[in-house]
């Protein structure tokens, strides 16, 4: 069932997603503490595939990068905190960051044709966020073959076919290919936050091939499985909700049960208290000597 | 459209898109297809092959050489630079930076004919007693014996001097067309490589500088035809980097 919307950056492709979950949150954090790129981004496609109405492998890395940033800022909540050059915290709103990455994407030509004979390459920004090797990177940067107006999207061939493709064509073209890359390489820098002096805040930018969208992915979903292990424990077994029903709900949903939970114990505690001292004046309440 | 059809199409364009060399050893311009990334990358990996490089860089070439030309002949290794200079300023231009960060114009050796103004063959008399007829060796039988001289010395595990020896006696072996030592005609063609080194190592000195000098005309003329504002380029994996 999807309930948001959300338009890519780069390829203008409207995604509907439905919830992020427990049951998401408990696969990211685990892939999160293994703290291996290309596992936390397979994580991830498979997250997004499961929530949203698109097969995740095929969207490109940097669109893919501002969902989940927008995920992020939906259902683990918009706020997040960053030291300063001082060392001070300082609160910084998700969806500014979101939205200067959205700016300066549209900063940038995010794709270019080579044409080889009557085909025509569209060689754009990569689908993976972490790139292992220069040949993944090729492949991963060619986007769609067309002739005559049909085009075929480069995920559409399989592993064999495609290295077929990129190993049958003209050396010349491949130079085209390496020289639009290394053009992104060195002038696409997206700022998700600028420099800011006055609060002490350096500038936070990502780049397409280092890896950087990774790592700013990983910090910003990152959480102690002690305190998904707490949540699920109080939700189950003090709140009798089914551990099925417990991992479909948001996390924002668990942490507001909790919430609720413990300020009506609070509230228990509070009451019982004051019965206490109508029953008996000189008494401290509960837990007083 | 289906993913066999691109595939075909980028393959007749491959077959379609082709570059014009002069071919010394035909004489006339031979049509080959374009360096495909495939074979540039085999031309670049040559480079983790160490010292035996040179020896899979030279049948990569080779390879190149007979599987790009669209009219079969029987290319000679002097043919191996004009085809592989122009392939490969065909796709990756003409500016190369060498090893000491020297930008050179490689447009001067494609512009440039090579020729040589000696025979492809020779005969030479030694004394009256040994007679050796020479010529030029095919790339098909450049190639032959470059494999089995890889395969023996990836076997022993040769130190570098050795290997340099080695590399020099395979050399004269590929030019030595028959050996005549008074009624005997020992045909190169026909006999085992192991049998072909010992016969050449055996020859006498004088000999065997006949059969390099023989040699030296060709590479001299190569050397000359390679050369670019006084920077002499080598063929190996960095040029086509």
């Amino acid at each position: 069932m999807y309930k948001t919307s959300y338009k890519l950056p780069v390829s203008q492709q409207i995604v509907k997603y439905g919830d992020f979950t427990n049951t998401h949150l408990f696969d990211v954090i685990k892939y999160v503490i293994n703290d291996d790129p290309v596992e936390l981004e397979q994580c991830f496609d498979d997250v997004l595939s499961d929530m949203t109405d698109v097969d995740a492998s095929s969207i490109i890395g940097v669109d893919k990068f501002c969902l989940l940033l927008n995920i992020r800022s939906m259902f683990l909540g918009d706020q997040i905190e960053i030291k300063n050059t001082s060392g001070d915290s300082v609160k910084l709103k998700l969806y500014t960051l979101n939205s200067n990455m959205e700016t300066s994407i549209s900063q940038h030509t995010t794709s270019t044709n080579i044409v080889v004979g009557d085909l025509s390459i569209q060689v754009g920004l990569p689908r993976a966020l972490t790139i292992t090797s220069d040949d993944q990177l090729i492949s991963q940067c060619i986007q769609q073959i067309t002739h005559n107006n049909n085009h075929t999207k480069f995920t559409d061939f399989n592993e064999a076919q495609q290295q077929a493709f990129i190993e049958s064509l003209p050396a010349d073209t491949m130079q085209q290919i390496t020289n639009y890359i290394k053009h992104v390489d060195q002038n696409v820098d997206l700022c998700l936050l600028a420099s800011n002096t006055s609060i002490g805040i350096e500038g936070l930018s990502v780049k397409v091939y280092d890896g950087s969208m990774t790592q700013t992915l990983k910090s910003l979903y990152s959480d102690d499985l002690m305190n998904f292990y707490e949540m699920q424990f109080n939700l189950i077994t003090k709140m009798r909700v089914s551990y099925e029903h417990f991992m479909k709900m948001t996390p924002n949903e668990s942490k507001i049960f909790v919430g609720l939970y413990n300020k009506d114990i609070k509230k228990q505690e509070e009451a019982m208290n004051k019965q206490q001292q109508q029953n008996n004046p000189h008494s401290r309440g509960v837990g007083g000597i | 459209m289906a993913v066999t059809d691109i595939l075909s199409r980028l393959q007749e364009y491959n077959n379609t898109n082709l570059v014009e060399v002069h071919v010394p050893s035909v004489g006339t311009t031979v049509k080959f297809k374009q360096l495909s990334v495939k074979q540039q990358k085999d031309l670049i990996k040559t480079a983790l092959d160490g010292v035996l490089s040179g020896l899979t860089l030279n049948n990569i070439i080779n390879h190149i050489i007979v599987d790009n030309s669209i009219d079969k002949h029987n290319f000679l290794i002097v043919d191996k630079l004009p085809v592989i200079m122009t392939l490969r300023t065909a796709a990756m231009g003409t500016s190369y930076v060498d090893e000491n960060d020297v930008k050179l114009d490689l447009s001067s050796i494609t512009n440039n004919q090579l020729e040589f103004a000696v025979d492809m063959s020779t005969d030479l008399d030694h004394e009256d007693i040994i007679k050796v007829s020479l010529a030029v060796p095919s790339i098909e039988e450049d190639t032959k014996i470059n494999e089995l001289h890889y395969t023996e010395l990836k076997k022993k595990e040769s130190v570098v001097s050795e290997l340099m020896g080695s590399f020099y006696v395979y050399e004269l072996v590929k030019f030595v067309r028959t050996i005549e030592i008074g009624d005997d005609v020992i045909d190169f063609t026909k006999i085992k490589l192991a049998d072909k080194v010992k016969i050449v190592e055996s020859l006498p000195a004088k000999l065997n500088n006949k059969i390099i000098e023989f040699i030296q005309q060709f590479r001299q003329a190569e050397n000359t035809y390679m050369t670019v504002d006084d920077t002499q380029i080598s063929v190996d994996a960095r040029l086509f980097s």
